[in-house]
């Protein structure tokens, strides 16, 4: 009997740590910029949903291209129609893991260095990449910030010449997230 | 007399694809506030119909102006936008609801539980449905 109870105990104490190793940010923003001669191309999306567990180490993040906001109507309307195609794809997933999770403490506030690696999906091509991402505990709260070049062949887009004095062919990406506890609704 | 009216024509008519082009260029974005929503529906019925066959509701509200009736489960303020998740408490799902920017203040006004309609774009489904540049008609 008593070890019964010490069991199901056990069991609830374990179950609680797998709740709070789940870390949650479903406003995050994605970002890139393509740098040319004939003008700069930015665009930006704050509905990135991302979950990591810092248990296991795993990552995912996820986005609806749609949620890209361009200053231009009319880009974000070839941004959708001709390169994204984002009726065909409509989202871009990222999954990986932090490689490096010996170092990180979710108890000690401060700045830490994750190396992640993984795979990303975007216009149905996958790739593996390995980023690093900036850190900050700050209360429980986790804080992610990463840059990173994504080459835009590498992923079925294709540029008509016409345009290619207007699109870069590497574009600069930034994701940033703020990851508060995850609230398991039953 | 001739030359005159042809470099009258040429020119009006380059004039008048500068404009178009212009026009097109910086063509506005959608706006929610002046449009009327193409479908209005419940958050049951929204979540139900992505989750049945995605495909399918992507055919049908991608890109289309929603009005949508829920309750409020969870208000997220982050640096961008002010977040509502709207359900009901027998789905697993809801709606995350992106309000415009300069909705930010209604986050004083609303609470936990509150009944409400809001009107904006689906995006389609990640997490939950995702509404884009939404705003509360009744409110």
């Amino acid at each position: 009997m008593k070890r019964a109870v010490l069991v199901i105990a056990f069991i609830g104490l374990v179950s609680n740590i797998f709740a709070q190793s789940k870390y949650i940010d479903r406003a995050g923003s994605a970002s890139f910029f393509s740098a040319s001669l004939v003008e700069d191309i930015e665009a930006k999306n704050n509905q990135v949903v991302s979950i990591i567990d810092i248990e296991s180490g795993e990552l995912v993040a996820s986005m609806l291209m749609k949620s890209f906001n361009f200053r231009k109507a009319l880009m974000q309307e070839h941004f959708n129609e001709n390169y994204i195609e984002s009726d065909k794809f409509p989202k871009a997933t990222f999954k990986g893991r932090i490689t490096n999770l010996s170092e990180f403490d979710v108890t000690k506030d401060g700045k830490y260095s994750w190396d992640i690696s993984g795979d990303i999906t975007i216009h149905g091509e996958t790739k593996s990449i390995s980023v690093k991402v900036n850190a900050l505990v700050d209360k429980g709260t986790i804080k992610a910030e990463a840059l990173f070049p994504l080459v835009v062949k590498d992923f079925g887009i294709e540029i008509p010449r016409l345009a290619r004095n207007n699109i870069a062919e590497e574009v600069e990406v930034t994701l940033s997230f703020r990851y508060l506890p995850m609230q398991d609704k039953k | 007399m001739k030359r005159k009216k042809l470099i009258f024509m040429i020119s009006s008519v380059l004039l008048l694809t500068t404009i178009v082009c212009l026009f097109i260029y910086y063509k506005p974005h959608r706006s929610v506030k002046n449009a009327d929503a193409s479908f209005s529906l419940t958050v049951t019925e929204l979540v139900n119909a992505f989750t049945e066959n995605e495909t399918k509701a992507n055919a049908m509200y991608l890109d289309k102006i929603l009005e949508v009736k829920g309750t409020v489960n969870e208000i997220i303020l982050s640096d961008s936008s002010l977040v509502l998740l709207l359900g009901d408490t027998t789905l697993h799902t809801g709606i995350s609801c992106y309000l415009l920017k300069d909705q930010k203040d209604l986050y004083r006004t609303l609470k936990k539980g509150d009944t409400l309609s809001v009107k904006g774009i689906c995006n389609g489904m990640l997490f939950d449905v995702v509404l884009d540049k939404c705003i509360l008609p009744g409110v």
